[in-house]
């Protein structure tokens, strides 16, 4: 590798811990966490071996010295002081400088020397006494009891794929496999299911999933799902396990039984390792336990080894190769279609199995794609500290749904418009810490990210507790600013998204941040770029949240392929609530409405599909023809079709927007058949329409 | 000592065979050995019924030993609970 690859390289990994560095520091400032100091140390100490590497000495001595200060943090010998997180941060973008601009680096002397000195000098700070406990992340346990009817394999089922699924959708807690039901080879039926099982697993996903794993077979077989979490407390559990793990290994190494692991465990008195209890029980020597201890640590080592980086475009090629093998399956499926019978069965039943691998493999890379929103979220912590800092606000951020993950892609993209919006919600959201006081406020604003899956898509939500927004404030500076003329009448909505319009500066003065009265247009035309959408919500003196919503790129979905005129199109799947054929009297016209039909007691509006995509149909009236009844953000529509055809893994090509501007439409899909789908944007859908009627 | 060896495609479609070969070998055997080396995967009807032949076998004293087994299957008849996890 030469010089200049290997500085590429480190450039990539030294902005990679740079950003970690800045969150883990701001995160240590909110609350004490030993565990934090230790990752900052690990991450100081590989950026300074990087570095040397490099060929850069400087840095590498400098971060030397950050990383000493560093460990004096971790013996407890000094303490944590927002003067040694201040410190911590200067030197973080001193060494910034001297990474990725080495002609600026030579005028910083100065400041390098003002951090060594503190470094030299900081043995008299202050202790901060005050240190909450570090908080684990909660997963979810639940109780799992399978017993699959004895005639399960008559139906094409093995219930080992399942059973497959089940343990890797988590982690196994506790695992009891029932074989005492199966006979002896001579006296065995081996077409009859015999075995059982009960699992406890702790996972992160919720309830849903692991139904789902059981989607097939729910009905027809014993299967009992149980939340346990509550019975369960993960620093109990993982304290177990920790212990398991060393018993386990002085297993594997041949010193002790299982047994007497076993007997051990649960002879443990209160806060006794378990390596202590065996010596107590005096069924291994303490030496042992040093050895398995050893060994312990190799096998961490060897975990934290195991990670590889790996170039987007080759994930992009294996996704795409992926889409043309869901293709030719869908084309396979449809072959099965046309033979007997008999053949078509067991070709289906084949396809099963090989639909169930291609599906996990699917998930396995989309989930090498993704990445959750956490580190992305958490680098804006600074930003806020040092911000709202500038300005003489007291603001914090609080971050949720962390773990939601996202296509990288979108994340990269997304970045720099969540940037202005949280610059825009201090700048003019969070009102000043005397005008809060004043107002009966918390003195210190809050802004909140938050992240979560729903519909298929994702959603992001900037919110913040200050003054919302003034409709009538907006309108008339939109007029001053000849944005919109004088006689212009909007609706409240119309008014909150006047802030999307080029030229459009609420602040009296142009300040350091916002104001300029670029930024939130050009945010606005980012999102609209990934084809997304942004919600205002706001409510005077409560606060003001921006909703982002941003369709899931490159995935594959399950969609509903509806015939209309002589095309098919594709709904998502999640978006359907049912499909109905409505009776002559229940489809009407109102006043304002259109026409609607009546579902229990509820008018929905009817939209015939064939109008609005120019098709000559089937059937003209909506009791020949059928309604599908979809939701979006609560909101209900009727769509009139000529027939289900039925559902299908659907690989979303991204549409340019050159091809089409219209929101309904969200992307196009090649069909088992060759042919091209478009796939209906239910979100789009709605806004296209009640842009139509005005 | 005799050996089986799965074959491909072997499955709950097959079992009743094997189950036959199975039998055969250890009424008349003092070991058997089974070797997965053509197979990458079995379904829950076949480690079942090897399951069962463990059982057989040890009432017969013969001794029974597996040949080739892949990442795959070993993980497989783990969830069955014939190869015990923290053993591998």
């Amino acid at each position: 590798m030469s010089d200049q690859a290997i500085l590429e390289v480190f450039h990539n990994e030294a902005r990679e811990i740079i950003e970690n560095i800045e969150t883990e520091l701001v995160s240590l400032e909110e609350s004490y966490d030993s565990e934090k100091v230790n990752t900052l140390f690990r991450y100081f100490h590989t950026l300074k071996g990087s570095s040397g590497i490099a060929g850069l000495m400087e840095v590498s001595e400098f971060t030397h010295e950050i990383e000493s200060l560093l460990d004096r943090v971790r013996s407890e010998e000094i303490q944590v002081t927002p003067s040694l997180i201040d410190t911590v941060l200067a030197s973080v973008d001193l060494v910034k400088v001297m990474i990725f601009d080495e002609d600026q680096a030579d005028g910083l002397s100065s400041q390098k020397e003002k951090i060594l000195t503190f470094i030299g000098k900081n043995s008299d700070e202050v202790t901060d006494s005050s240190r909450p406990l570090p908080q684990k992340r909660k997963l979810n346990y639940f109780r799992v009891k399978i017993n699959f009817k004895d005639n399960v394999f008559e139906y094409g089922i093995d219930p080992l794929m399942i059973i497959e699924d089940l343990v890797t959708v988590g982690t196994v807690i506790e695992e009891k496999i029932y074989r005492s039901r199966v006979p002896a080879l001579d006296e065995i039926n081996p077409e009859k299911c015999y075995l059982s099982w009960m699992y406890i697993i702790g996972t992160k996903h919720t309830k849903k999933k692991i139904n789902e794993i059981f989607l097939f077979v729910f009905d027809d077989n014993d299967i009992e799902i149980t939340d346990i979490t509550e019975d369960y407390r993960e620093d109990i559990t993982s304290d177990v396990n920790e212990e398991k793990k060393i018993g386990n290994i002085l297993v594997q190494k041949g010193l002790i039984t299982e047994d007497e692991l076993l007997f051990a465990l649960s002879n443990m008195k209160k806060e006794e390792k378990v390596g202590k209890a065996l010596v107590r029980l005096k069924l291994v020597t303490e030496k042992d336990i040093e050895k398995a201890l050893g060994v312990q640590v190799e096998v961490r080592k060897k975990i934290e080894s195991t990670t590889i980086r790996v170039e987007r475009a080759k994930l992009d090629g294996i996704m795409n190769l992926l889409g043309e093998i869901v293709i030719g399956q869908s084309s396979i499926v449809r072959f099965a279609d046309e033979l007997d019978e008999d053949k078509a069965y067991a070709l289906k039943n084949s396809l099963y199995g090989l639909n169930r691998s291609t599906r996990q493999f699917q998930e396995q890379i989309m989930a090498m794609r993704m990445i959750p929103v956490g580190p992305t979220f958490s680098q804006f912590k600074r930003f806020v500290r040092d911000t709202s800092r500038q300005i003489g606000k007291e603001i914090r951020l609080e971050i949720m749904g962390k773990e939601t993950e996202l296509d990288k892609t979108v994340i990269e993209e997304i970045t720099d418009p969540l940037k202005h919006m949280i610059r825009n919600s201090i700048d003019h959201g969070i009102e000043s810490t005397e005008e809060r006081i004043k107002l009966g406020k918390d003195p210190t604003g809050i802004i909140t990210l938050n992240a979560y899956h729903q519909e298929g898509c994702i959603f992001i939500e900037i919110s913040d507790d200050g003054k919302g927004l003034d409709a009538d404030e907006l309108r008339s500076i939109a007029v001053s600013k000849g944005i919109i003329a004088k006689d212009k009448e909007l609706t409240e909505d119309e008014s909150y998204a006047l802030i999307f319009k080029p030229g459009f500066s609420t602040a009296n003065a142009v300040g350091d941040l916002s104001g300029r009265g670029v930024g939130m247009d050009v945010v606005k035309s980012n999102i609209d770029a990934l084809r997304g959408s942004v919600q205002i919500i706001t409510e005077k003196n409560r606060g003001t949240t921006f909703r982002i919503k941003l369709p899931l790129t490159l995935a594959i979905i399950d969609g509903m392929l509806i015939k209309v005129g002589k095309s098919v199109y594709i709904v998502p799947l999640l978006s359907i609530l049912e499909s109905i054929r409505p009776r002559k009297e229940d489809v009407k016209t109102i006043k304002g409405q259109g026409e609607v039909v009546m579902v229990r007691n509820e008018y929905i509006s009817l939209i015939r599909l064939y109008k609005y995509f120019d098709q000559v149909p089937a059937f003209e009236n909506p009791w020949e023809a059928l309604v599908v009844i979809v939701e979006s953000n609560g909101e209900k529509l009727a769509l009139m079709i000529d027939d289900l055809i039925g559902q299908q893994q659907i690989v979303i090509k991204s549409l340019d927007n050159t091809v089409t501007k219209d929101r309904s439409i969200s992307g196009a899909a090649i069909l088992g058949d060759g042919n091209v789908s478009l796939i209906i944007d239910i979100h789009g859908l709605l806004s296209e329409i009640s842009s139509l009627r005005g | 000592m005799s050996e089986l060896i799965m074959e491909q495609n072997s499955s709950v479609k097959t079992v009743s065979n094997i189950k036959k070969q199975l039998l055969q070998i250890i009424d008349s055997e003092k070991e058997l050995v089974i070797d997965f080396k053509s197979i990458t995967s079995i379904d829950l009807a076949i480690a079942q019924l090897l399951i069962s032949a463990v059982k057989y076998a040890r009432k017969k004293s013969v001794a029974v030993k597996f040949k080739n087994v892949s990442d795959e299957i070993r993980n497989q008849l783990q969830l069955t609970g014939l190869i015990k996890r923290n053993k591998e």
